[in-house]
């Protein structure tokens, strides 16, 4: 994506007027420019502020019967039946995006946003993530599937964090685990499921050095993957 | 208090999107009070895809600048 193309998919994001089979794309290039680019990043926050004015503008209409229960559904963590989730999933990962875009001041809203209720801990680790993502020194880098995308933030030399939204999980009696590439070679670094879709793990290792991170099925933790990765992304330099 | 400067607040917004050229503020609309995706707004009005992604993005800065400047 060109830059301008990246401020004409902040602008239909804003708005939640991405189409369903392009969203994921859309999410995992904002995921992985936002963080980097000043300009865009309060593009995309002043954008989302102008929706938000926008809804104090609208027209007196009829609310349809089902918003209030996709509403509902959106922030308790039930997958709602598509189309009718689609803009209930793009406010959880509209709320990451701004987030990684603004910092550590909106994470709290953000946590509100994607699930209520949750325990402390996943709290902790999501502040942890959007403050790392807000720290100029930080890089994202985005990790892409079949099925929807990761994004991995990290500081060299410092913390990581592997995050992802609306992720599947592996078959029953499997787990995912995650790879560091060096010199085409993966090192096993853990495993990990997602919790109703949600992914938010403390990478324990510095991805800094390598060139790729990758995500394979594996029935346990192994040395080796015994598959293709089915999350894959570069680690440039 | 909080009324009247939401009242004032819905003025301004009207205002700014009242300002958008009409084929700006025609895709802003469908986006946001219809709920249409892009490609939905490309077929209902008959033009490309490209083009409502770039009234989009003109219809939402034109807007963010004449908010900006009518708080300035």
């Amino acid at each position: 994506m060109d830059h301008e193309a990246i401020r004409q998919a902040i602008a239909a994001y804003a708005l939640d007027a991405i189409d369903g089979e392009e969203r994921t794309r859309v999410e995992a290039e904002l995921l992985e420019h936002l963080p980097g680019c000043a300009d865009c990043a309060t593009m995309m926050r002043e954008f989302r502020e102008l929706a938000g004015d926008l809804a104090v503008a609208a027209p007196p209409r009829p609310v349809p019967a089902d918003v209030e229960r996709r509403v509902v559904r959106s922030i308790g963590g039930e997958p709602a039946a598509r189309p009718a989730a689609r803009r209930g999933g793009a406010l959880r990962v509209g709320a990451i995006a701004a987030a990684l875009a603004l910092g550590v001041s909106v994470a709290g809203n953000a946590i509100l946003a994607i699930r209520a209720g949750d325990a402390g801990r996943r709290a902790d680790a999501l502040a942890r993530a959007f403050s790392l993502a807000g720290d100029p020194e930080s890089r994202a880098v985005a990790l892409r599937g079949r099925e929807g995308a990761m994004v991995l933030a990290f500081r060299p030399g410092g913390r990581a964090v592997l995050l992802g939204d609306r992720i599947p999980d592996p078959p029953p009696g499997r787990v995912l685990e995650l790879w560091l590439l060096r010199d085409g070679r993966p090192v096993a670094v853990q495993v990990f499921r997602p919790d109703r879709g949600l992914v938010l793990v403390e990478v324990r290792a510095d991805p800094e050095g390598y060139e790729a991170v990758a995500v394979t099925v594996e029935r346990r933790m192994v040395p080796a993957p015994t598959g293709d990765p089915v999350y894959a992304g570069t680690l440039r330099a | 208090m909080e009324e009247s400067w939401l009242t004032s607040r819905r003025a301004q917004v009207r205002e700014a999107l009242g300002g958008l050229p009409a084929e700006q503020r025609r895709v802003l609309e469908l986006a946001y009070f219809d709920g249409m995706t892009q490609s939905e707004i490309a077929a209902a009005l008959g033009i490309p895809l490209g083009t409502v992604k770039s009234r989009t993005l003109a219809g939402m800065r034109a807007m963010r600048g004449a908010i900006a400047r009518n708080e300035a």
